[in-house]
């Protein structure tokens, strides 16, 4: 009992229009720009302009691989992403639980808020706070330490910290916000479903555990469906602000993203940048492949396509 | 199928789309934050309006400018707030000698580094534009981004430019055996010299700085006793070539290239390439600064500090700065004028090092390779490099509101040149030797009398001053060598590594990237290029 494709075209109409605007954008910022990925095989100049430049074949990429960092710092970003990934999903949906068995109205709100801020800070921003909290001279977390008479800790000198201090800020700067998702996904859930089951005598945990964690199972799904296809992209605003140009820190905190910024940055090179661009969309594309390939022979419904 | 399991599919459908809309509208907004480099829409100033009133004896002969034009230039610095109303003031003389009006637009310090390619790789529209050295002539040239400039355009269009340059100036300023730019034909000389804070030197009874054993001692003194207080800044936090050019300055050396440690001696007529990390002297240098490091002279964290040491100094939180004599000489006028008990002395620590001159390259203005107005352009230019009312409104704004004659050769600041700061509203691609008239006062006599003893004793012109290496064969590894600089390299500059730990890796890892290939790569064209220019 297949309903055709253009049926479902009349029956949401409405639904699809609004996705319009959402969808040109794509096709606009997302999709056109795609054809500028020739430049990943080719030495860009001025004069001739994309579509005339010299094909120079590979070229393009070599700086990235005999630089010797090549594995580590994809492995970085691989790594930190799926840290960001797990963790942040873990927090944004018990997050999102709380605030939505929270019955005072005014606290709800407030905390929501609250959580919701450090979404709008830039990273240049956080970046400062960050220096301002861990300097070793006058760094409040530092000064706190020294006035407990603990030993002050250069952060800034100790690779072994910083993963937790960059997951801790992903995680601060992110939480809030991607909770706003599973609280939209929580309150479309059937309430009728909730009643049924306090009638049932189920206690709060009893229904956040059979009702709402497994209603929430789609959007987990597609949200981090979405992350997955993104792995291979360090957020270079967090990367960068935080750890700056400390070579110190390099071999626990260089993803791609930061690694091309440095090598690149003096010279200028259009098409060296679109060749690691290039290799990141293609390791992202295979990901999100095989990812999604797994999803949908386990539970079809929660695939991506 | 009932319609309980429909209702449930349609839910699924539905969410599915709302989540899809809702990420789809996140990465539309985070998606901004990088592109914000939205084209001003630059009004267009009176222009045109009131008929030409060319007269033909001010324009060189023969030369058609009855249309009147908008010329656009591009300038990198601050604009600051009476720009307008100067260059309102430029455009009359402008529009009365050549029948043509610019319009300025400013690339500030902390966008100009992206905004700077992005306007030749999106083929805005402008005529003129500042470039040097610092903003990658070369690799804008090689790229067509420029217009050529032959001898005849030259001759024709800026006759007192042809008359006046200096060969050198174009000499130095070519790009592979051809011209793209008019540079500037002052003297500069980016030789590193200090500021020092002299009330603390006295209070130390430390003798006066002469020599870079006594700066170090001077700052680590003020490191050891004065609490509260940071001795130096310390080494930046870029590698580009040499973060802490002061401690270096009597080697006598020279980099190629910023992105690899590869030097040749200034005054060899026959250079060779090397690498400083095998010189032992070298060595040394980092191993004091390892001390100095460790002694507190900097602080733990400088290679992740935002501070502007400049500011900080004149604010008194450290006790010495480091920069060219230009800069030094108008902190020292600054800090007087508010906190004169601090007695802050310029010194030069190696006052019989040998050192270059700025090379002619740092700082010039080349023609948009798209300009529609070529002619009239070089016409504007030779008018901002040559006449003499047009060059002092441009440099120290409007005469007796932001500046006054002192004598010929000579001005005064008046208080409103907070308005338009003398020689700080980007006019460094026309700084022209015969137009510049010294400052008056304490500052001014320092940089001329300066200036004029590097001159007679310390300029040496290196064999490879006009040397332009071309990076076709090795840009990966170049750029690859960067990265290595800045991961192994840095760390030892601000003495994070111990050096003798730091440098065998450090040169391990720049061999791996491919150093030797670039060693020799360079050495191949500079041989090439001595043969040529004996």
């Amino acid at each position: 009992m297949k309903t055709p494709f253009i049926h479902d075209l009349i029956r949401y109409k409405t639904l699809l229009l609004m996705l319009l605007p959402a969808l040109l954008f794509v096709l606009l910022f997302q999709y056109t720009p795609m054809l500028g990925l020739v430049l990943a095989f080719k030495e860009y100049t001025y004069a001739k302009g994309i579509i005339g430049s010299d094909w120079v074949g590979i070229n393009n990429f070599k700086f990235f691989f005999i630089s010797g960092n090549a594995w580590m710092v994809t492995r970085n970003t691989v790594l930190y992403n799926a840290a960001f990934i797990a963790i942040n999903l873990v927090l944004q949906v018990g997050v999102a639980i709380m605030l939505s068995e929270i019955r005072s109205r005014w606290f709800k709100k407030v905390s929501q808020s609250l959580m919701f801020l450090p979404f709008f800070i830039s990273w240049v921003v956080v970046g400062t706070i960050a220096y301002n909290l861990l300097n070793y001279e006058h760094g409040t977390v530092n000064s706190l330490f020294r006035a407990a008479g603990i030993d002050p800790v250069n952060f800034y000198g100790t690779p072994g910290v910083w993963p937790f201090l960059l997951v801790f800020f992903n995680a601060w700067k992110a939480v809030g916000y991607g909770a706003v998702f599973y609280l939209a996904a929580i309150t479309s859930i059937d309430q009728e479903m909730f009643e049924a089951a306090e009638t049932d005598g189920a206690n709060v945990f009893q229904r956040i555990w059979y009702i709402t964690l497994p209603s929430l199972k789609p959007t987990m799904m597609i949200l981090t469906l979405l992350a997955v296809g993104q792995i291979f992209r360090g957020d270079f605003g967090l990367f960068f602000n935080l750890v700056g140009g400390n070579g110190l820190l390099f071999n626990a905190t260089d993803v791609i993203d930061t690694f091309v910024y440095r090598s690149l940055v003096e010279n200028n090179e259009i098409g060296m940048s679109a060749a690691i661009d290039f290799f990141q969309s293609v390791l992202c594309l295979v990901t999100i492949l095989i990812v999604n390939g797994i999803v949908r022979r386990t539970d079809k419904d929660s695939a991506l396509f | 199928m009932n319609s309980r399991t429909g209702s449930k599919k349609r839910k699924l459908w539905l969410s599915t789309v709302l989540i899809l809309m809702l990420s789809i509208l996140v990465s539309a907004c985070s998606g901004n934050g990088g592109g914000n480099n939205t084209t001003e829409s630059a009004s267009p100033t009176a222009s045109g309006t009131t008929e030409p009133t060319v007269s033909a004896s001010t324009s060189p002969e023969a030369i058609d400018t009855f249309e009147p034009v908008t010329l656009k230039l591009v300038l990198v610095g601050t604009k600051s707030a009476d720009t307008d109303e100067v260059y309102a003031e430029v455009n009359k003389i402008m529009k009365e000698k050549i029948n043509a009006t610019l319009e300025v637009r400013f690339l500030d310090w902390n966008e100009y580094s992206q905004k700077y390619p992005l306007m030749f790789a999106a083929n805005e529209e402008f005529d003129l534009a500042l470039t040097g050295n610092w903003l990658d002539h070369t690799g804008t040239a090689r790229k067509g981004g420029f217009l050529e400039l032959t001898e005849e355009m030259i001759k024709k269009y800026m006759p007192q430019t042809w008359a006046q340059q200096p060969p050198l100036a174009f000499e130095q300023s070519k790009v592979d055996g051809k011209l793209h730019m008019i540079s500037s034909n002052a003297f500069e000389s980016g030789f590193q010299v200090a500021v020092i804070r002299g009330d603390l030197r006295e209070k130390y009874n430390l003798p006066e700085v002469k020599s870079l054993t006594d700066f170090v001692n001077f700052l680590t003194t003020v490191a050891k006793n004065e609490k509260g207080m940071t001795a130096f800044g310390g080494p930046s936090v870029n590698i580009n070539p040499n973060p802490i050019p002061i401690i270096f300055g009597d080697l006598e050396r020279a980099f190629v290239h910023g992105s690899a440690p590869l030097i040749y001696e200034l005054n060899s007529p026959n250079p060779k390439i090397s690498n400083y990390l095998d010189d032992p002297e070298y060595a040394g240098r980092l191993e004091m600064l390892y001390e100095m490091a460790q002694n507190g002279v900097w602080e733990k964290d400088s290679i992740v500090s935002k501070t502007v040491w400049l500011d900080a100094f004149k604010e008194g939180k450290t006790a010495a700065f480091n920069s060219n004599i230009l800069n030094a000489a108008s902190a020292m006028e600054a800090i007087n004028l508010v906190h004169p008990e601090w007695k802050p002395e310029v010194v030069d620590i190696h006052p019989s090092a040998k050192r270059t001159r700025s090379p002619f390259n740092g700082g010039g203005i080349a023609i948009h390779a798209t300009s529609k107005n070529p002619e009239r352009a070089l016409m504007a230019l030779d008018l901002l490099r040559y006449d003499k009312e047009i060059w002092d409104l441009t440099v120290y704004g409007i005469e007796g509101k932001h500046w006054e004659p002192v004598s010929d050769t000579k001005f005064k600041s008046l208080p409103a040149s907070t308005g338009f700061p003398p020689d700080g509203v980007s006019p460094w691609g026309w700084r022209t030797q015969e137009m510049i008239r010294q400052l008056e006062g304490l500052a001014g006599d320092l940089l001329a009398s300066t200036n004029e003893k590097w001159k007679a004793n310390n300029i040496v012109d290196s064999k490879l001053a006009t040397f332009v290496l071309d990076d076709t064969n090795i840009k990966n590894e170049l750029a690859a060598l960067a990265n290595v600089q800045k991961t192994y390299l840095l760390p030892i500059f601000h003495g994070l590594v111990k050096p003798a730990d730091g440098i065998p890796l450090a040169k391990e890892k720049l061999k791996e990237a491919g150093l030797d290939k670039v060693q020799a790569e360079m050495q191949k064209q500079i041989d090439a290029f001595i043969q040529s220019n004996p």
